[in-house]
């Protein structure tokens, strides 16, 4: 009987129409997204689908067995003469450092057969030892296959091919020689330049372009200028250095819009003193004061925020220095006001222990703050102005009096280094007719980009990883630069070129050692040096001391600390800077920003920074308009009173684009799209710089770019837009507009933006646990009991008896206490939201790119994420505090919904939290897979198996935590042609990005799940090390790339069971608890509760 | 029927690494190399000492020898494949190392005679040898984990390589044949391969010792520490 049933889906397959069977022969009935990919239209045509593809691949297969009865042979070839210290299969790793004009990191490179795949931090350096995500990132870049391969020349319009450095050198040399005998000017163009070397190069090419007859000027312009900050300095005290700022002996901190924690000066050196004081189990913990337009990675960290425009900022520092007890009013809001007043009252209890710093490039502002400084007896504690820092040297005068000489033809050659001015420049500097009256010009950038254009000689500089050098960021402080790989192309150092042009023959790396040796001495200090990436103290180069402004009289006396330096800024000085501090306020105010992924742009090329969501926005691949959600309301004019008419029209997600509006300042528009930020200053906008990079058209398409593609003129299609031309310069480059600034909407205009989070708030879980210090200090020991802030979850069983989710428990004890049990603990205080642990999961584990379109679709590969959470008044409504109870549920629910939309105006607060995966010990995805693919080991490791995986995604689906990836495509095979969008976005794509890939992970394949192993490649080798020493797994020896990668160590890794490591301890902590407990999983990974010092 | 698509170079299945015998250019001699002359496996194979992977030996490591042992009386055939090592490093026996000009002609000095050093000068093409044991890319492997730590002899897994001329196949290199050895294989608690006592593993047997003492059957095999775990190999 059963034989004869007949079942069917629907009347079509019944009657079998045309339809249907031409459907029942595609593998998939409806329209997948797979098509997309296709791109281009003969794929679309084509009639081969899957299926097709499969019987193809299965006769080839067989083919290709039969061919092959023995397996294919593969030759083993070793070295002539072996390198004694290189051994395949074992790494090795150099010092060196990062400097790139914008970020310094002392770091260590690891290699593998030659070849660096990881950067870390040194940390036995002196000057940082910490990373970030564009540390760390820098070293895909290397890889770029979009490099310039070797030297050009341009040759009419066009650039010559198969240009060798000879021909350069001759042509150039000429060049310059006969520019510099026409009595013109010579100029070297460059970002911050810090090498002694380097400046000895200068040298000694000015004084070859001076034997010439000609005048050689050395002009040094930041992208991200701090010359407002410098020549504060030089006002207050002579020195136009940066001051070393020791966030570590701050108990007080007050920024006014620097964003010391991702991007403001050193920023890498303050997040790691920063981070030794804001433990709240420490002898004391510092009180961090934000005030700020947008909302930064600082301020989501600082314990009290205030949203101002950037015109109240200068107020709100001119408030301050009148509450510290200066004679200055600032005309701020009352709440702002408030709060400065509680920040002045702390600042004047803690004298020399408290820290005033300001992000604005503004040198009125700047004065005002060392005046602050001065009053509160900073200097010499936290505020060190003898120990001089020099990683910003810009000048912003210089670089705009430059431009004008070029246009008045004074310049006969400029020859420029680290630095793309076509691209940073503001529009009113001119540069591109500035550059185009120069009959000399070499670029010595990495790739052929903006200034190229310009150019007639390109000198293509090598990558940090390839070069030599020596540095000097701070006063006695030395730091090198060692290459640990040869140059990949044809490319050269550019003070290397330098020297050839001044007809000195001497490599650079001679030239390093030998200003080295000038202050080391020996050749084996050299050696140590280099072996250690740093040098400290020694003779130091004498600095000009400058005779301090002390003419007008010392304003006011009081007692200092015996330690702390008094500078006696006067009346005057500080009346001069309120004057040029104070700026007209306008209804709208824009902030041009630097963004934590992407800095000053210098990487646009790395797509992990593009792919790493923004810490505050969540948004991957672009820049956009940042506002108010209530301003953006107003702006569309939705009615912002409704909560639900808000959530609906600001919500921003797969299929819900973002509304597109046209920016207009001061005669320049662009279109871009508008991003509701909670906790912005109401009347501002803001628009990260750095994007919009020429060449970066490459990676998009029209999927990505929706309303604002441009069919016609692919050069527009860049990732984001390129904002630097909206800079302001008066004196200074200006970073925000306060005047003429309209946003008007674009009628029906979309963008498709790619966000990896859209829900914003914890839905009253207890998923980030928070509290304030003094319940903190209060709670002590009884944190976890009934009513504490870290209270141990209970769930009522059949009979209504509590018990704790140990004892009710569906999975069977095993034990865990035996031989190690692997885990993290991470600190809730101490994360800054980063994502240098993402891009560090990235280098270790092989993770996959997958492009804007795919992240859109949330099938981003990222191992780890950091999830950021905004929480408000409102939410304390819905929070679940007895988990048996869900009184008036649908209550809740409305208040979470509400949550979602902050009726806080500019007041939210945020939260971040790493997330990987736990390593349950009660794994639910391990009880659902149905081939043993994931699986648990005896050291507490949730294990994946990727060949034994099908594909099920059941394990992902029963995670809580969603930590669990699926890899939806082959996004490492290039043969593939259906998948243009990740041989463009991908580095494991080309064959020169694969050797980025760590050798001891695998690449998974398509229709596998993947996830977070807690490194165990790494793991692995630390066991095998100790096992070979013949000890235990020591604490400092052992660390996973996220924890290793932290700047601020918020992450430790270690083994619970042991006690002598971090995690053995902290796991006890009183701060500890598992991320939803309530589940019942017990993971491996223990976070610590925020604390916040309000 | 599928194929190894994870790793290009591996084998599907034992029966093809029996029938698995590439064919090398010249017989190598292993067999006289360990047999007569005794050499410890590990004096060439040095990486199974710190490396994940074995090595074949660098032509330099061939020459701490070979640069006096020639063997031209003893077995002509023998002379001819060490001439395969004296033309890569460019060495004459009895008179020494020369250097090579872009044609790979020797250096001459001005009476037209080669110049002879001490040392390896010329930088000229490496030996290329036939890889015969091939490990799919997905199976992580550390040879010194086996020899170093678990204190295995290379026959273990090879077998009598003193009795073969040329490398050949003995295990299947299956992961049936590694997790049945991981099964059997007991543990040396006493630690006697090691030199010294082993601070990682003393306080580790200690406690399994502790906790298994009642079980009369319990074997110390490699499974009971973790052995025979996903992640011990694939990651």
């Amino acid at each position: 009987m059963a034989d004869n049933k007949k079942y069917w889906k629907g009347i079509e397959e019944l009657e079998q129409t045309p339809e249907f069977v031409e459907s029942s022969q595609k593998e998939f009935a409806e329209y997948v997204p797979v098509d997309e990919f296709l791109g281009n239209a003969s794929e679309d045509t084509s009639a081969t689908n899957r299926r097709d593809f499969l019987k193809v691949l299965g006769f080839s297969v067989t083919a290709a067995t039969l061919a092959a009865c023995e397996a294919p042979v593969t030759k083993s070839v070793p070295f002539l003469n072996k390198p004694e210290d290189l051994t395949p299969g074992v790494a090795n790793y150099y010092s060196s450092t990062f400097f790139d004009g914008f970020d310094l990191a002392s770091v260590r490179i690891k290699t593998r057969e030659g070849r660096p795949i990881l950067i870390e931090g040194n940390n036995d350096a002196p000057l940082g030892g910490a990373v970030n995500a564009r540390v760390n990132s820098s070293v895909l870049s290397l890889y770029d296959s979009k490099r310039a391969k070797g030297p050009g020349l341009k040759v009419g319009k066009s650039w010559a091919k198969n240009v060798n450095w000879s021909d350069i050198d001759s042509k150039a040399s000429k060049a310059l020689r006969s520019a510099a005998q026409s009595g013109k000017k010579v100029v070297l163009l460059s970002n911050t330049v810090i090498s002694p070397a380097a400046k000895g190069a200068i040298d000694t090419f000015g004084a070859y372009v001076g034997a010439q007859g000609g005048a050689f000027e050395h002009v040094q312009y930041d992208a991200i200028s701090a010359a407002g900050v410098l020549d504060a300095n030089q006002k207050s005290f002579g020195k136009r250095v940066l001051p070393t700022y020791n966030f570590d002996k701050a108990k007080t901190i007050v920024s006014f819009g620097a964003d010391f924690l991702s991007t403001w000066l050193n920023s890498l050196v303050y997040t790691k003193d920063y981070a030794k004081n804001r433990k709240p189990d420490g002898a004391w913990m510092s009180k961090h004061y934000q005030f700020e337009t947008s909302l930064t990675v600082s301020g989501s960290a600082a314990d009290v925020r205030g949203a101002l425009k950037p015109s109240e900022i200068a107020e709100a520092v001119k408030y301050l220095y009148g509450a510290v007890g200066g004679n200055t009013k600032g005309n701020v809001p009352a709440s702002i006001a408030a709060k400065l007043d509680k920040a002045a009252a702390e600042l004047k209890a803690n004298r020399g222990e408290s820290l005033v710093v300001a992000g604005s490039n503004n040198g009125g502002v700047q004065v005002l703050v060392n005046a602050i400084n001065d009053k509160l007896g900073n200097y010499g504690t936290t505020v060190d102005v003898e120990k001089e820092v020099y990683t910003r040297k810009g000048s912003d005068v210089a670089f705009s009096k430059l431009a004008n000489q070029m246009k008045a033809g004074k310049v006969g050659a400029i020859i420029i280094a680290g630095l793309n001015p076509a691209y940073v420049a503001p529009a009113s500097v001119g540069i591109a007719e500035a550059l185009g009256k120069v009959e000399t010009v070499i670029y010595t950038g990495d790739r052929y980009d903006e200034t190229t254009d310009f150019a007639n000689f390109f000198a293509p500089s090598s990558h940090y990883l390839e070069s030599w050098d020596v540095l000097n960021p701070a006063k006695g402080e030395y730091s090198f630069v060692q290459p640990a790989i040869n140059p990949l192309f044809r490319t050269r150092q550019w003070q290397e070129s330098l020297l050839k042009w001044s007809g000195n023959d001497s490599s650079y790396e001679d030239f390093v050692k030998g200003t080295a040796l000038s202050f080391l001495g020996s050749e084996g200090s050299w050696i140590d040096a280099v072996h250690d990436g740093y040098y400290s103290g020694g003779a130091v180069a004498a600095a000009p001391v400058v005779a301090q402004d002390t003419t007008a009289a010392v304003e006011d006396v009081v007692a200092e600390p015996a330690e702390a330096v008094s500078y006696g800024i006067s009346a005057g000085v500080v009346a001069n800077a309120v004057k040029q501090a104070t700026v007209a306020g306008g209804a709208l105010e824009l902030e041009l920003y630097v963004k934590t992924g992407l800095g000053n742009g210098n990487q646009a090329f790395n797509p992990w920074l593009h792919e790493m969501p923004d810490p505050i926005t969540k948004m991957t691949y672009d820049n956009y308009i940042t506002m108010n959600p209530d301003d953006v309301m107003d702006l569309f004019g939705e009615d912002k009173a409704s909560k639900d008419a808000k959530r609906a029209f600001l919500y921003i997600g797969q299929e819900s684009p973002a509304k597109v509006v046209t920016l207009s300042v001061g005669g320049q528009e662009l279109k871009l799209p508008v991003v509701p930020q909670p906790g912005q200053a109401l009347g501002t906008a803001a628009v990260a710089i750095g994007y919009g990079v020429k060449g970066t058209e490459v990676f998009t398409r029209e999927e990505w770019l929706g309303d604002l593609f441009d069919a016609e003129d692919n050069s527009n299609n860049t990732i984001g837009t390129n904002v630097y031309p909206l800079l302001t310069q008066d004196l200074w480059v200006s970073n925000v507009v306060t005047e003429g600034v309209t946003v008007t909407p674009v009628e029906g205009a979309t963008y498709p933006m790619a966000t990896t989070q859209t829900h914003h708030t914890m839905m009253g879980r207890k998923l980030v646990n928070e509290t304030d210090l003094a319940t903190f200090i209060e709670q002590k020991g009884k944190a976890k009991d009934k009513g504490g802030y870290n209270e141990t979850i209970l769930i009522a069983d059949a009979y209504g008896e509590k018990k704790t989710t140990k004892e009710l428990d569906l999975w069977e004890e095993h034990a865990i206490d035996l031989g190690h049990r692997w885990g993290l603990s991470i600190d809730l205080n101490l994360c800054i939201g980063c994502g240098s642990c993402v891009t560090a999961c990235h280098l270790e584990n092989n993770v996959a790119v997958v492009g804007k379109d795919e992240v859109r679709r949330s099938r981003e590969m990222h191992w780890m994420r950091v999830d950021r959470y905004y929480s408000s008044t409102v939410e304390e409504i819905g929070k679940i505090t007895d988990f048996n109870q869900f009184p008036n549920a649908l209550d809740g629910k409305q208040a979470y919904l509400d949550a979602e939309v902050s009726d806080a105006g500019d007041d939210v607060t945020v939260t971040y939290q790493p997330l990987m995966c736990q390593h349950c010990n009660h794994a639910p995805c391990e009880t659902v897979c149905p081939v043993a693919a994931t699986t648990h080991s005896d050291e507490g490791l949730n294990q994946m198996a990727y060949n034994r995986c099908v594909g099920t995604r059941y394990c992902a689906n029963n995670c809580p935590y969603k930590v669990r990836r699926f890899n939806w495509f082959q996004y490492d095979d290039l043969n593939i042609p259906a998948f243009p969008d990740f041989a463009k976005v991908n580095h494991q794509q080309d064959d020169l990005g694969r050797m980025v890939l760590n050798p001891d992970v695998v690449v998974r394949s398509r229709g596998v799940m993947e996830k977070c192993s807690m490194c165990v490649q790494r793991i692995q080798g630390s066991k095998l090390e100790a096992k070979k020493d013949g000890t235990t797994v020591q604490d400092e020896n052992i660390s996973s790339a996220c924890s290793s990668a932290c700047p601020t160590n918020a992450i430790q890794f270690g083994d619970l069971n042991d006690k002598s490591h971090k995690v053995g301890v902290e796991k006890d902590d009183d701060r500890a608890y598992l991320l939803m407990e309530e589940v019942g999983t017990q993971p491996n990974i223990y976070y610590q509760t925020k604390v916040r010092n309000v | 029927m599928s194929i190894g698509v994870f790793g290009g170079e591996g084998f599907e299945n034992s029966e093809e690494i029996e029938t698995y015998h590439p064919s090398r250019p010249s017989a190598f001699g292993h067999d006289m190399l360990v047999s007569q002359n005794e050499i410890d496996c590990k004096y060439c194979h040095s990486g199974v000492l710190e490396s994940k992977h074995a090595l074949i030996p660098s032509a330099n490591v061939c020459m701490n020898c070979h640069k006096y042992v020639k063997d031209k009386e003893d077995c002509p055939e023998s002379a001819e494949k060490i001439q395969k090592i004296y033309d890569a490093v460019k060495f004459e026996h009895g008179k020494g190392y020369y250097d090579v000009d872009a044609e790979g002609n020797p250096v001459v000095n001005a009476a037209g005679e080669i110049v002879y050093h001490d040392q390896q000068v010329a930088e000229g093409d490496p030996i290329e040898w036939v890889k015969v044991h091939n490990l799919q890319d997905f199976v992580y492997f550390n040879h010194s984990q086996h020899v170093v730590v678990g204190g295995l002899e290379c026959q273990e897994c090879h077998g009598p390589v003193e009795n073969m001329q040329t490398a050949e196949h003995y295990a299947p290199l299956t992961m049936g044949w590694c997790i049945n050895c991981h099964r059997e294989k007991e543990i040396n608690q006493e630690l006697k391969f090691s030199k010294k006592p082993n601070g990682y593993y003393e306080k580790m047997h200690d406690e399994f010792k502790e906790a298994y003492k009642r079980d009369e059957d319990f074997n110390f095999t490699v499974e009971k520490i973790g052995g025979l775990e996903c992640a011990k190999c694939h990651y």
